[in-house]
């Protein structure tokens, strides 16, 4: 007398005249956040600029478009032949804003692949286990998070030296107790669920526990949290920038643009807005989609 | 809510456009509106009682034995006094603090004769032991104008009112160095008594009542000093700001929240022209911008072939462009444009020679090109991508480390100098570039060590033979168009915004301006 | 309650000087031979060997810190800038009111803004207004607040010139620093706002008074607020805390006077015992404000005080 749950949804389907719907999760998500417009114009934005940060250097000649100068052409306001006008060194600033993508792109992803890698093991073991591990890791976290974001930043990569590789290294450390926190949240609700009472009981083994059943059922507030934290990085990636303690020159990373940007402000404006609209566009891109993901995922918005 | 999110970001262009639209005008060609008159005429004007200054860099100290630069040597002419000054429209070394002065036969003994009335604004009369005082406190612990003391064997008071000064080497051109303004005189008692801030005391005609460290200074009136004995002025107070943030400075004048701005944005000189109330003054200076390569560096050393090859991918009309919006003037030789002995006629003239460069290139330890770093200080980024952008085009990639002064010592200590984008003051006396020229000086950052030169400049400075002198000046001058231990770039300029009733500031080419006697009328 | 008090101020301790060597290690190590930059190259090892004594570079690193710490609790010293030669603990009061001025504007603005934009967005749930709410709150976290601050200044002092551009000098000169700053936390707060009156208005106990008949205005402010106000005022406080610690940037962009341009100046100007001071000085003021925060919200929540009042009430009838 098992019917499966096929069956059982066809039979419910059929009393209730709803059109089959036989989703896995994953589609499940993905439908629902179909049905958020301002979720799925993020995604868009988002795709559209992971393409332009691939294949920005086929796409753009670097050391005549990006790095040579022409001071005959410098200043010039936006027109047709230049879109976002030129900088004080006579560089298309449409192309070098285009082209700064990569550099914002590569360090949103990169470092909080860094601060995941290390915040979810961490985190969900100092969740499942508890007790004086757990104790000590929230305390280095809180450590950590003592120091303000973007001071801990500018340590960071003021001892190491303002490249792209240190500036990775040091958003990805800094970014590690948001992620850890969240993980271990996450994994203290599931912990003691009652399927993971049942595995225990059968006998599984903790390790397979915790990969198998725990994080699988944490995933979505920390899918959620790596999406927005990817946004974080970026402002704070253009923030050490602007700063000079960033992506060194000539590279027009988006938060040095500005940073050169701000000696023209009087009369040529520009210069400062589009590389900030570029920012604001990516960064909103990216919070829209997360949000639409937690929207998504969570269980009790069920409509 | 797609609908809402387009009008949001579309507002948001709306925005941007609307802020970045109207952009009035081209920058033209500049009219040097020259300097500030003075207005002597009646009595309905009024005048500010406080005048504030607008500097882009911080005044970090007001020992003037510390510390050397523009900022600095402005702040210390306002409440210290020299022996001599400079005068910059005469040329001619004047009395100051010293009535007159002479020296021995071979130059080694120089003999001061001093004002007997002039007191520090503590009280306490200015004596020939205040003298001998300065002059050892710099050899002992001072770093402004340390190899001057170096070359002291002894100095003596004669009296209250004369002193003599013993030097070790001949020097022609000690008048000249005494008139710098970190040689301000400091009086001995108020550092005994408060070692901590007693140079603050001076002679000046005003005198330091507020410090922030790299904020601002204030400074008031000493009514009882010398300075006011046969000039008046109804200005009570001066406020020395720092603004680092070029367009707020601007602004900040044409708002009247200061009455003078160091430097500005030659691009906006459109506005200024327009602006009934501000008036500015371009002045070319005894500035001169290079590029220095470090002995100490591991990859330059002393490759001449490579020095050579960097000197001639550089084009400075590029670099005055993007820094000066075109203005300053191209060298032709590493030596101050108004400084004695200046020589210009070599054959291979200085400009960009990329085909000479690469052959330089080519025969030097690195054919293939190498990485270099570029330090300098944040004010010349801008000018230091464009050198990034030049060297690029015969293989030498460079990577910038932007700092300020003080980490501009510290890169040098640590050895880690490659090539330097930086200024200096020239001067108008022969020896003015023996401090960038002979080994152990500060300005000396590529740690250059020749000791032909050294030995030139020497003799020079002992030689009363006028063609005798310029030669020895031309040899030093071919010696180090040949080594390139710095690429000259181009000569600078000074500049100033300030308020159309600003009067009284002695506008000086070496960027220090004199702000003792200024006056600034009330604007209607 | 006390216990609980104790237990935060004591887990703050090991916290903030794990921080402290942490930010003094690292500055120092990265910050390479200080005494160069006072011009230590005229000085012979002998000379050079007493400076460094005198600045007590001659330690290891961690006497060092050791000796650094006990400065700072017993007298609060935290040593003399390099460069600035002035006493660090000196330079960091000075700039601190500054700082505070600013972080109190922020919340300011920030209040200002969120609260009614929340209780709005909760009262009309669903709503139109209450989507370009939360979409108007995205926004404001997705602007880099230096692009805002410089957005600003163009508009506002050079365009419009009604506003300062820069400094600290008078009543308008905060205004758009603060909104800078403000506008970044709005996202947060509105959210927070907007969930604890959505929580509240769907309880119970509102249906209770609604069902007694009072008018709906009194509904939300009388009860409604006053019990959505816990989370509120936890927000406030983060915020506050976060504005006192992350103003660095926008400090930068108005040339404001505070701490966090202190940092910045002194990081270009390699002067490591003022980043460490005041890194270290920044640090702990917020984790105290954090410690208050949470403390106010012990005391005021009723979950937390009744799990207590039942304990002390459950010792007395022993």
């Amino acid at each position: 007398m098992s019917k499966n749950k096929k069956e059982v949804q066809d039979i419910n389907r059929k009393a209730t005249g709803e059109k089959a719907k036989g989703r896995s999760q994953g589609a499940e998500v993905w439908y629902r956040m179909r049905k958020n417009k301002g979720a799925m114009v993020g995604l868009v934005v988002v795709v559209l600029l992971i393409l332009l940060a691939v294949f920005s250097d086929v796409i753009f000649d670097y050391s005549k478009q990006i790095a040579g100068i022409n001071t005959k052409a410098r200043l010039l306001p936006p027109s047709w032949e230049h879109p976002f006008g030129t900088d004080g060194k006579g560089r298309d600033l449409f192309v070098r804003v285009l082209y700064g993508t990569k550099y914002s792109l590569t360090i949103g992803v990169v470092a909080t692949l860094i601060s995941t890698l290390i915040a979810v093991p961490i985190g969900a073991l100092a969740g499942y286990y508890g007790g004086f591990f757990e104790n000590v890791v929230m305390r280095i976290m809180d450590m950590l998070s003592a120091v303000p974001f973007i001071l801990m930043g500018i340590v960071v990569v003021s001892a190491l030296g303002a490249n792209m590789m240190n500036l990775i290294i040091a958003l990805g450390i800094v970014g590690i107790p948001k992620i850890c926190r969240m993980t271990r949240a996450a994994v203290l609700t599931v912990k003691n669920q009652e399927y993971i009472e049942s595995a225990r009981i059968i006998g599984l083994k903790e390790r397979d526990i915790i990969i198998k059943h725990v994080l699988p059922n944490c995933l979505s507030p920390i899918i959620v949290s790596i999406t927005l934290q990817v946004a974080t990085v970026i402002i704070s990636a253009s923030s050490l920038s602007f700063l000079g303690l960033g992506v060194p020159a000539p590279s027009p990373e988006w938060g040095a643009l500005l940073s050169a940007g701000r000696d023209e402000l009087r009369q040529h404006a520009n210069l400062t807005l589009f590389p900030g609209l570029a920012i604001m566009i990516t960064v909103l891109a990216l919070n829209l989609m997360g949000d639409g993901l937690r929207d998504a995922m969570d269980p009790k918005l069920r409509k | 809510m797609k609908k809402l999110l387009a009008i949001l970001l579309a507002g948001a262009m709306v925005l941007s456009l609307a802020a970045c639209g109207n952009q009035n005008g081209t920058t033209g060609e500049a009219e040097t509106k020259g300097e500030a008159e003075s207005n002597t005429s009646a009595a309905e004007k009024t005048y500010k009682e406080v005048i504030t200054l607008g500097y882009d860099q911080p005044a970090t100290t007001l020992d003037c034995q510390v510390l050397v630069n523009s900022i600095q040597d402005t702040l210390y002419m306002l409440y210290l006094n020299t022996l001599v000054n400079f005068n910059f429209e005469t040329k001619q070394i004047e009395p100051c603090l010293a009535t007159e002065w002479s020296h021995n036969d071979d130059s080694t003994v120089w003999t001061f004769k001093l004002r007997n009335d002039v007191t520090f604004s503590n009280g306490e009369p200015f004596t020939a032991d205040d003298v001998v005082f300065t002059v050892e406190r710099m050899a002992a612990t001072g770093v402004s104008g340390a190899a001057d003391a170096k070359n002291v064997e002894k100095v003596v008071a004669n009296g209250d009112y004369e002193v003599a000064i013993t030097l070790i080497q001949a020097n022609m051109d000690l008048p000249y160095r005494l008139a710098m303004p970190f040689w301000g005189m400091l009086n001995r008692e108020a550092l005994e008594k408060d070692p901590d801030n007693g140079y603050k005391v001076g002679t000046g005609g005003w005198t330091p009542v507020k410090f922030e460290p790299g904020t601002m200074v204030e400074f008031d009136k000493v009514e009882s000093s010398w300075v006011w004995k046969d000039v008046q002025t109804p200005t009570k107070k001066i406020i020395e700001k720092t603004m680092t943030e070029e367009s707020a400075r601007s602004i900040a004048v044409q708002t009247d929240e200061i009455q003078f701005s160091y430097s500005f944005n030659f691009g906006d000189i459109n506005i200024y022209d327009a602006d009934p109330n501000v008036d500015y003054s371009i002045i070319s200076a005894d500035l001169i911008y290079y590029l220095g390569m470090s002995y100490e560096s591991e990859a330059i050393g002393d490759d001449v072939n490579l020095r050579n090859a960097i000197a001639y991918a550089i084009d400075p009309t590029e670099l005055m462009d993007v820094g000066f919006s075109g203005k300053g003037e191209p060298c032709k030789t590493f030596w101050g444009p108004n400084q004695y002995g200046i020589y210009t006629d070599y054959e291979q003239q200085l400009g960009k020679n990329l085909d000479l460069a690469k052959e330089y290139l080519a025969k030097s330890n690195h054919p293939d090109g190498l990485t270099l770093s570029l330090t300098t200080v944040s004010a010349f980024e801008q000018m230091a991508e464009v050198v990034q952008a030049q060297l690029a085009e015969i293989g030498i990639e460079i990577k910038l480390n932007i700092t300020d002064a003080p980490g501009l010592a510290q890169t040098v200590a640590d050895k880690k100098l490659d090539l330097l984008l930086y200024s200096k003051t020239c001067g108008v006396y022969g020896d003015q570039f023996r401090d960038i020229l002979v080994y152990g000086n500060t300005a000396n950052r590529m740690k250059y060590n020749n000791e032909k030169v050294a030995e030139l400049l020497d003799k020079a400075l002992g030689e009363t033979d006028d063609a005798t002198r310029l030669a020895l000046y031309k040899e030093v001058q071919e010696i180090t168009h040949e080594e390139m231990p710095c690429v000259p770039l181009f000569y600078g300029t000074a500049s100033g915004l300030f308020r159309k009733g600003l009067s009284g500031v002695i506008f000086q080419s070496n960027t220090r301006h004199n702000f003792t006697y200024a006056v600034c009328e009330e604007s209607k | 309650m006390h216990k609980y008090i104790l237990k935060r101020i004591l887990m703050l301790i090991p916290v903030i000087f794990g921080v402290s060597l942490l930010v003094f290690c690292i500055m120092n190590v990265a910050s390479g031979d200080v005494t160069a930059v006072m011009g230590a190259e005229e000085l012979d090892a002998q000379q050079l060997y007493e400076l460094k004594e005198s600045l007590g570079l001659n330690d290891p690193l961690l006497v060092r810190y050791v000796k650094y710490m006990w400065n700072l609790i017993t007298k609060g010293d935290l040593g003399t800038g390099y460069i600035s030669k002035e006493p660090v603990m000196s330079l960091f009061l000075n700039r601190f009111p500054n700082t505070l001025k600013l972080a109190l504007g922020s919340t300011l603005v920030c209040v200002i803004l969120s609260i009614p934009l929340g209780i709005y967005s909760a009262v009309h749930h669903g709503s139109i207004a209450d989507n370009v709410a939360m979409v108007g709150a995205l926004l404001g976290l997705s602007i880099p607040n230096f692009w805002l601050g410089l957005v600003l200044i163009v508009i506002f002092a050079l365009r419009l010139g009604w506003l300062p551009s820069e400094g600290a000098v008078g009543f308008k000169s905060i205004i758009l620093p603060a909104i800078t700053i403000g506008t970044g936390f709005m996202a947060s707060m509105t959210r927070v706002t907007r969930s604890s009156m959505l929580d509240v208005i769907r309880s119970d106990y509102l249906r209770t008074a609604r069902a007694k008949g009072a008018p709906e205005r009194q509904v939300i402010y009388k009860h409604a607020l006053k019990n959505a106000l816990i989370p509120i005022i936890t927000s406030i406080g983060e915020t506050f805390a976060t504005a006192l610690g992350g103003a660095v940037v926008t400090e930068a962009v108005f040339s404001w006077p505070g701490v966090g341009r202190l940092i910045i100046d002194s990081i270009r100007s390699r002067d490591t015992m003022v980043v460490v001071g005041c890194i270290i000085m920044k640090t702990i003021v917020i984790s105290v404000i954090l410690l208050i925060v949470d403390i106010l919200y012990a005391f005021v929540d009723p979950r937390i005080k009744s799990h207590y009042a039942r304990a002390r009430k459950a010792k007395i009838d022993e």
